[in-house]
């Protein structure tokens, strides 16, 4: 634990150095520097160097002192320091037996906190005790809970755990084959038509209505039967559309009034508040934010979080012309963007429309696209 | 004729190994010395340090003596008749 490095001189060195070989003085870093021997030895070994240093007329001194035994003997009197010091040690060894931080890895699908949620119902989270999970049976379990995994593996490495996880790739869908129809999904006036199997029933240029039959999967043959198939085909129309946006001058508002906070400290698993908090509000909204320190990446365990309590009050904003026309355009695009975003539009008429309480928005579209829908021919056997 | 048993036994070990054809150093009679370029020399077998200082370092290993010459020459450790010598290694006498 500790050894000494001494200075022996006065006599014979080379008789000295026999004699502590002798009775089994283990002597290391032997230097003779100006007729003065430089040497270390055990705490042991010192003890027993006496008897060598008298036999050959050496006088030895204790140069310098080293290691733990030294160090707590200068320390004894300091109580609090020592107190310090093996609580210290008992905090780094209790939490190297910890989990610190868990990273998820090879996810897509499947989300980091979907799988953490999983991990920690079966005993693996911050501040988990490592000796107590058994890392097959979480395994096992884990796969089970999360379905949509083809591979999942749990690697404990010191204080970090990795999830490993693969998903599965599912099959893809295989369309239906049952023989079926192609009908209008919106009224309009047919512009393309291509059939790929079935018979036309409609002509270019022609108007449909919506559930219209365009292309049909019943086949009349020559001979006067009639067979099934699954119609196919490409039918764009021109079609008109119309979208309207109303917007109140009027409106309602949650505004927050006052607000009730307070600190936890996270520590390991442990959350614990650090002052008090009470609500006897009913309308009072309760929110939650955590922070964790992080260190080279990895999320630790140790961090605070901030709680409270906002308490809202509503009340009837009234909103300047400007201000209306501006939200429910704001609206309108959304909506356009929405309905209308993979349609081509061919012409646009857009009108707003102010009163004293509302602010309407209409647009009149003309567009260009596909209108067809396969119906499913239902055979009775 | 052998002068006593230990001579007798050491005679004896020698013509074994001779026999067999393995190392001398087994039979513990012989020092053993290992060389790392010029910078260290392990040597087992060390009955005892003649000399020591900083630019020479006599040893007795049983028949005979080895002087290592140099600079900056120091005995790493000593212990059950092993000796490590580190440092500028020049020559090596045997008398």
């Amino acid at each position: 634990m500790g050894y000494i490095t001494f200075t022996a001189s006065g006599g014979f060195s080379e008789r000295f150095i026999n004699l502590c070989s002798q009775n089994r003085v283990i002597l290391w870093d032997i230097k003779n520097i100006d007729g003065k021997i430089y040497a270390n030895t055990s705490i042991k070994g010192y003890k027993k160097i006496r008897e060598s240093a008298k036999r050959s007329s050496m006088k030895v001194r204790i140069y310098e002192k080293h290691g733990l035994p030294f160090f707590m003997n200068k320390h004894r009197g300091r109580a609090g320091f020592l107190v310090g010091l093996v609580f210290f040690l008992m905090i780094i060894s209790l939490l190297s037996t910890r989990i610190w931080t868990i990273n998820v890895v090879g996810n897509e699908k499947v989300t980091d906190k979907q799988v953490l949620e999983v991990f920690k119902d079966l005993g693996v989270y911050s501040g988990a005790r490592i000796s107590k999970i058994n890392v097959e049976d979480v395994q096992e379990l884990a796969k089970s809970e999360l379905g949509d995994l083809s591979w999942l593996a749990l690697n404990i490495r010191g204080s970090a755990a990795t999830i490993e996880v693969r998903e599965q790739i599912k099959k893809p869908k295989v369309e239906k084959q049952n023989p079926c129809n192609i009908v209008a999904s919106y009224g309009g006036q047919i512009v393309k038509l291509e059939v790929y199997e079935g018979q036309v029933n409609q002509e270019l240029g022609s108007a449909v209505a919506k559930g219209d039959l365009i292309i049909s999967g019943v086949i009349e043959n020559l001979d006067g039967s009639s067979e099934l198939r699954r119609a196919n085909g490409l039918v764009i129309a021109k079609t008109d559309r119309v979208l309207t946006q109303e917007q109140s001058k009027t409106i309602r508002r949650k505004v927050p009034i006052r607000e009730k906070k307070r600190y936890r400290l996270i520590f390991f698993g442990l959350d614990f508040p650090l002052f008090w908090l009470s609500n006897n509000n009913e309308n009072a909204v309760y929110y939650k934010h955590e922070h964790r320190l992080v260190l080279a990446d990895s999320i630790l365990p140790i961090g605070f979080a901030k709680e409270g309590y906002k308490i809202y009050d509503e009340y009837d904003i009234n909103l300047q012309d400007d201000v209306c026309e501006l939200i429910a355009f704001s609206d309108f695009t959304k909506q356009q963007k929405e309905k209308l975003g993979s349609i081509e539009i061919l012409d646009e008429k857009i009108r707003i429309e102010k009163n004293e309480d509302k602010c309407n928005i209409k647009g009149v579209y003309v567009c260009k696209e596909s209108i067809s829908q396969k119906q499913e021919i239902f055979v009775e056997n | 004729m052998y002068r006593n048993k230990e001579e007798k036994s050491k005679s004896k070990s020698k013509v074994l190994s001779e026999n067999l054809q393995i190392p001398q150093t087994i039979s513990r009679s012989t020092a053993y010395i290992e060389l790392s370029g010029n910078s260290e020399a392990i040597i087992e077998g060390c009955k005892g340090v003649l000399e020591y200082g900083d630019d020479i370092i006599h040893l007795n290993i049983g028949k005979n003596e080895v002087r290592f010459s140099g600079t900056d020459l120091v005995i790493k450790t000593y212990f059950n008749e092993q000796v490590i010598i580190v440092g500028n290694i020049l020559t090596i006498d045997f008398s």
